[in-house]
């Protein structure tokens, strides 16, 4: 047999929790516990390992720093492995490898499972509706084979599914594009690449009138062109974000004309007026950093006025301080930093307020 | 790794270049010894095909299907012309039989994504998104090899969408943190990298988040 044969003393550690090692280890004699936190709760847990057992092995194998620590309990021998003769002892031994595999894939699948459960009322979509966004999204980029696959797959699963109807269409369509017939439809079909609106009939009579057909669209509609209030507060998100990007890359100008662009579509629906506040101060900002002091004030004023409530009003107020300090005006920046202070909700505001007050010596 | 014609006879399957393996979302609970040629693995992340992997002759791919039942999380293409053996839970003991090393690589494989799900899962685990949102930052450090305690600059090749994933949480939300991190000067965000200023700053916040949830609990 490979390896060293390794003596311990009760109490001394085998490895901590955190170390790095490529050592993988089984017992001969004497007991060795391991303690590790539990991924569930958080909570330590302790094993006991039996002669002839394995230990270290995963930490070995990836490479990764140890999850446990491993403690003598009771005078013990252990034959200590490399990685490289751990895979030559195990690569003659069929059963200790589908050992291994199997609390490997016991652990990984539990872990996985717990994963999934802080995920289910968030992320995890609906498949159906995300397989065939796939397709669109080759079909898009023009990669037909691709799409093709992706719709072929999704009526071998979905026969009935909701967008049954529509992957037969396209599928069709890539054949006529393949076939040079004409890319005419074709490019008309990707621009409607919208699931089918519920309440409205769909091509496809097969599904009938369950209930749950007609829910699954309401997903995808935000992430594709839907209606168009779903469709401006997507953009506005999308948009609102760019800026806020440029500004922190301090590309005021090119911030500020984004902001402006926004403020003066018309397209802030009923959806996304929330975010008329936002770019206001946010135009504020834009304005302050090309030292346009005038128009800052004017248009955190504006803001002050349109929504006394809103959460970043207190920032407003103290901004048009600053702009007055940086015009010397030291009476009236005073005024703003003391209106700030008098303000609820207490904020990290508060502190930088307090601050420009010292630094003016009122 | 060599194989015999017999095997390939079983289980082999071929593909030409461009070919769609499998896509993100399909089911399916095969997996694929690749035998020759390369593949490559993508998702699509805010409307653009990322590649997250590309695998080489010898190499396992789409192994999380014999474990979970669910959908393919990301889209196999062949790069070129490829050859591969296609494996399912049923006939898996035929290819451990003559091709131990292949186990061997199969346990690898499982214990590094045993560590990758369980850093997420701590992740997971944080209450607050803005907490979730710098503890991805951090995770992405660790898999850069960047130190947490680094405190210049660090620039991560990840979107809003991407994090939002990681966090398990809606796109929009993640959108607020990051733009609050970037107001105050924390964070840069540009449209395919973000530059996070203090990671160390992060580091403690994260921590003392983690410590403050373990005494309420």
């Amino acid at each position: 047999m490979p390896g060293i044969v390794r003596n311990y003393k009760t109490g001394s550690v085998v490895y901590f929790m955190g170390d790095i090692g490529d050592s993988i280890y089984i017992l001969k004699a004497g007991t060795v516990s391991l303690t590790y936190h539990s991924i569930e709760t958080g909570e330590e847990v302790r094993d006991t390992i039996q002669k002839g057992e394995f230990f270290g092995v995963k930490s070995a194998l990836a490479k990764r720093p140890r999850e446990e620590t491993a403690l003598v309990l009771k005078d013990a021998q252990a034959l200590v492995l490399s990685t490289e003769e751990f895979e030559r002892l195990i690569s003659s031994n069929i059963t200790i490898i589908t050992n291994f595999l199997r609390v490997f894939s016991n652990q990984l699948r539990k872990v996985v499972k717990l994963v999934h459960s802080f995920l289910n009322h968030s992320e995890v979509g609906d498949s159906q509706a995300e397989l065939f966004k796939i397709g669109e999204y080759f079909l898009k980029n023009h990669k037909y084979r691709q799409a093709q696959y992706v719709y072929e797959t999704y009526l071998k699963h979905y026969k009935d599914g909701v967008f049954a109807a529509q992957a037969h269409e396209r599928i069709k369509a890539i054949h006529d594009a393949l076939e040079g017939k004409g890319p005419g439809t074709f490019a008309s079909m990707t621009k409607e690449a919208t699931p089918p609106q519920p309440g409205l009939a769909s091509p496809s009579k097969k599904e009938g009138p369950k209930g749950a057909v007609l829910k699954a669209p309401a997903e995808p509609a935000s992430a594709t062109p839907g209606g168009a209030g779903v469709k401006g507060a997507g953009d506005i998100t999308t948009k609102y974000y760019e800026a806020i990007s440029l500004f922190s890359q301090e590309k005021f100008e090119e911030a500020y004309r984004l902001f402006k662009s926004l403020y003066d579509s018309g397209t802030l629906t009923e959806h996304s007026k929330e975010y008329l506040p936002k770019i206001e101060y946010e135009m504020g900002r834009c304005l302050m950093g090309l030292k346009k002091h005038k128009e800052a004030v004017i248009i955190f004023t504006t803001m002050i006025k349109n929504f006394p409530k809103d959460e970043n009003i207190k920032d407003a107020l103290f901004n048009i301080g600053i702009v007055y300090k940086s015009q010397g005006d030291k009476g009236k920046a005073a005024s703003f930093f003391n209106k700030v202070l008098s303000m609820l909700p207490e904020g990290p505001v508060d502190r930088k307020a307090k601050k420009e007050l010292a630094g003016l010596g009122a | 790794m060599k194989m015999d014609g017999s095997m390939f006879g079983k289980f082999g399957v071929t593909y030409q270049p461009g070919d769609l393996i499998f896509c993100e979302y399909e089911p399916g609970n095969e997996f694929y010894l690749l035998q020759d040629g390369r593949v490559k693995v993508t998702k699509i992340v805010s409307d653009t095909e990322k590649t997250l992997d590309i695998f080489h002759p010898g190499d396992i791919f789409g192994e999380m299907a014999i474990l979970e039942d669910q959908p393919r999380s990301a889209t196999a293409i062949a790069m070129e012309k490829v050859k591969a053996l296609k494996f399912n839970k049923e006939n898996f003991n035929i290819l451990l039989q003559g091709n131990p090393q292949l186990a061997v690589k199969l346990l690898k494989i499982f214990s590094n994504r045993i560590y990758d799900a369980k850093r997420r899962l701590l992740i997971l685990t944080l209450k607050e998104v803005e907490a979730k949102v710098c503890d991805v930052f951090l995770m992405l450090a660790e898999n850069q090899g960047i130190s947490p305690k680094t405190t210049t600059p660090s620039t991560f090749n990840t979107t809003n969408e991407e994090i939002a994933n990681w966090c398990g949480e809606k796109a929009g939300k993640v959108k607020d943190v990051l733009t609050t991190l970037s107001n105050s000067g924390k964070a840069t965000l540009y449209e395919d990298r973000i530059v996070v200023k203090n990671l160390y700053e992060m580091f403690r916040y994260v921590r003392n988040k983690r410590k403050a949830q373990t005494k309420e609990e």
